[in-house]
Formats: structure tokens, sequence, C-alpha cells
């Protein structure tokens, strides 16, 4: 994914949910989109999104809350061994 | 330091260290030694994982892989060395474990972990780790475990970070709970394609190895529903929480897989990779599928997929699963006309040649099964 963002790790963004963080993430960078999601609202089932320690299927999906002290993390399916 | 009576004086001095821990002591050597590991893949992972589980004295090794030793694997897969080059790996890995430890027994099957012969082989070892290349085999793994309650040391790496967990453990979620659905075959590239750093699969494996010993042991707390991220570059751990999913179609309250599937086919890695090339030589288009329907054409609509598959989307398809349908075929009427679909239209070509085969004539497959008819017809249904 880091080749859609310019190589960068870690990313700002200022949201109130994960939706809108995924938003304006894929506003910013928008060959991520198809990397993220299956269709215009559906996110791809081979990435984890975790908002900190939780993942956002345990929470409230994108309409989890998020403030300014949050991470969201986004952890895709690995192959390699 | 009183020799204790399950070990020999060989063992008590080779295992002097561990012996000295109060958490492993002689019980918990006795335990490494009745204990057994199946490796899945001597590779980058499986290598440093094997090693250590040897030296530890873990008493019953196995280690499955089909592969043969390639200048390019010594760079991360320490088990091999330079005149191993065209060795068949589970050669070159026996002979290691045999220097590290003469009085380990090592099992080894020089062939491909399948849907064949996975549950037999898995059978009679404790613990499996998940060393494997590839989502199908990932897949395979975390399903037999699964069924056969054994605990998935998974491990998995990709350039400079990697990922380790306990799955199917102790009523913990299993790598489907995290993973529903493999991503589409090319999306996520391989270590082939992306590289991985040499070192990397030393840190994860040894961690998968690490997990396997304290779960022979039963000491300390496992990775059961924690998932590890380690990103060598930051030299950072993260640790994230994994619950088990409920509708989950292995582990969950109701369960739909109850057997190994055909998983290249759950990937879609043994669908051509060209749109164009034909799948059967009786493939029809979504659109011509969709004029038949418009026109109110008598046609028999048969799913191929899994249950858990059809309860993602569906057309509204008679569900036979393609395992099921030599058994199953004379539920259909052979003069009726057929149209066969799947996910992607791999397993429903084959279906059409299996029903063909049973004398039925008038049988089509859906070109690009029910992926192909949601991009071009109905952009609604839910993808997977």
């Amino acid at each position: 994914m880091r080749k859609f963002t310019d190589g960068k790790r870690e990313l700002l963004v200022q949201a109130s949910n994960v939706g809108e963080a995924l938003r304006k993430l894929t506003e910013a960078h928008p060959e991520l989109k198809s990397q993220l999601y299956q269709d215009e609202d559906r996110l791809v089932s081979y990435v984890n999104f975790f908002v900190n320690d939780q993942n956002i299927r345990d929470l409230d999906s994108t309409a989890t809350p998020v403030d300014d002290r949050d991470e969201l993390l986004l952890v895709p399916a690995l192959a390699g061994g | 330091m009183t020799k204790p009576d399950t070990l020999s004086q060989d063992e008590a001095l080779r295992y002097a260290r561990h012996l000295t821990l109060p958490e492993v002591g002689s019980t918990g050597q006795a335990k490494l030694t009745a204990g057994s590991v199946l490796l899945i893949g001597t590779g980058g992972l499986g290598s440093p994982a094997a090693m250590y589980l040897a030296a530890a004295g873990v008493g019953r090794l196995g280690i499955v892989d089909f592969d043969k030793v390639d200048a390019s694997n010594l760079q991360r897969q320490i088990i091999h060395g330079t005149g191993d080059i065209g060795r068949s790996k589970v050669e070159s890995a026996v002979e290691s474990i045999g220097e590290i430890n003469p009085l380990v027994k090592v099992e080894s099957y020089d062939e491909a972990f399948t849907s064949k012969n996975a549950l037999k082989i898995a059978s009679s070892y404790d613990v499996v780790i998940d060393g494997t290349d590839n989502f199908a085999t990932r897949y395979l793994v975390n399903d037999v475990c699964v069924l056969l309650g054994k605990p998935n040391c998974y491990g998995s790496i990709f350039r400079f970070e990697g990922q380790a967990s306990v799955f199917a453990h102790d009523g913990g979620p299993c790598y489907r709970c995290l993973y529903p659905q493999p991503p589409a075959p090319g999306v996520v590239p391989s270590c082939a394609e992306g590289g991985v750093l040499g070192v990397l699969p030393g840190i994860i494996g040894v961690i998968q190895a690490t997990e396997a010993v304290k779960l022979i042991m039963g000491i300390g707390d496992s990775l059961s529903q924690r998932l590890l991220l380690f990103d060598a570059l930051a030299m950072k751990f993260r640790e994230l929480r994994v619950r088990r999913d409920p509708t989950c179609p292995v582990c969950g309250d109701r369960p739909t897989i109850t057997e190994p599937i055909d998983y290249h086919q759950f990937c879609g890695t043994s669908s051509s990779s060209s749109p164009d090339a034909p799948q059967s030589p009786w493939d029809i288009e979504p659109e011509e599928l969709k004029h038949k329907i418009a026109r109110n054409e008598t046609f028999l609509l048969v799913d191929v997929r899994e249950p858990h598959e059809y309860q993602i989307c569906h057309l509204d398809g008679t569900l036979i699963p393609l395992g099921e349908l030599e058994d199953r075929h004379e539920e259909l009427d052979r003069n009726a006309t057929i149209i066969v679909h799947c996910k992607m239209g791999g397993r429903s070509a084959r279906a059409v040649q299996l029903l063909r085969d049973k004398g039925f004539r008038d049988v089509s497959n859906l070109k690009g099964g029910i992926h192909a008819w949601t991009q071009r017809i109905d952009p609604s249904l839910p993808t997977y």
C-alpha cells in the first residue's frame, strides 16, 4: 500500500469516525481506494482495520468514532513464509 | 542438580539450561520430549523454527515441503546450506536437524500439503507451525487445525514486516476469523515479487517456535486472541486483539466447512489469468444469462460453490457444492437446460464437464462466475 502513499508509513488525517478517516485518506491518495474498498462502500476483507488495538469489526465498523488520540491501523493479509 | 528420572545422562546434560529453569525443569523437558510439532514448509519461517524446536528437544518433528533448495533461498532459509542447492528441502532439513540434535525423531513428507493428505499428516502431531508461502495453503492449514483441534502457530512475512499469532487454540479465533477471504490472485505480492529481509523470518519463525514450545509445556500466555505485528525497519512490536467470529465458516457456531475444501478454487489461483480465455467449451457470458432471464427462458441455475459463499451472495441457484455433484447429479433433470456458476468460473467449468460426462446435453458455464455477474450486471450484490 505504501507505493500509493509516496512511501509514507504514517499519515495524519482529521476525522470523527473511521469511515471519514478512510475517505480522507483515499481522497489524498486515490490509488489506495482500490486496495481498501471492494466497491463504493464495502471494505475488502483481506485488510483489517484496527482503531488502536481493536478491530473495527468488533466495534462499530466504519462508524467507529475516533479522535485525535487514536491510531487507525491497516493490517493486510501477508502470505510470505 | 538431581538427574531427572525420565531423562538420560546425555539428555540431562544437553538440556541442562532448561532443567535449571523452574518453569521448565525435568517435567517441562519430559513434555517436550514426548511432544510433537508439524512444520508446514521448511522455508524462511520453517527453517529457524525447526532448528530451535530440534535444539529444544521436541521429541518428534514432522516436516512437509515439496520444494527443492534454490540459491535464492539461502539468504534466509538457514536450515539449508550452499551444498544443498538442488536437493529436496526435507532431505536437507532432516540432515541439519540430525546434526543439531540426533535425539529428535524426524518424519519427512517430501510432498505438497494438500486437501487430500492434510488431515492424515497433521492428525498425529500436537502443534502445527504454519510456515507456508501462499494463501491457499494457509487456509488449508487453518481449516485442518480447526477440524483436528490442533493449535496453529501462525507466522507470515513480507518485506520488512511480519505477523504472528496462535489460532484455533482454547476457544480463540482462527485465521479465517481475522481474514475471512483471501485477496484476489496478484493483489498482494509474494516475497518473490516484493522481497523480504533475510533476518525477518528468523524473528517471526522463532516466535512461532516459542509459542509451540510453551504450548507443549503448558506454560506462559500464548498469542491466542492476539496478533503480533513486527516492523523491522522501525524495530517495533505491536499487539492487536483478535476475536473469534461466531459466523466463521470453520470455527463459528454453525460451521459450513467440515472437511478440507478446494483451496486453489477458494483463492482463485487456478482460474485463468486472462479474462478472454475460455473457461469451458460451453461458456456463456453474464450478458447472455441476463437476456435469458429477461426473455423468461426456462433453465435451471446451479450454484456449485460452498454454503458459506452462498450466504454471502447468490443468484437463487440450486446449491450443490462441486465436491457433492458426483453423488448428487441425479437430483438434476438431465434433459433440462442447465447453467452452472461458481465464484469465478473455474469450479463451474469442471462441474459442466462432469455433468456432460454423465450424459447431460444442455449444460453451460457462467464465465467469470458470480464475480463477473456482479461486476457487469448487478453491482449491488456483495462481492467477496
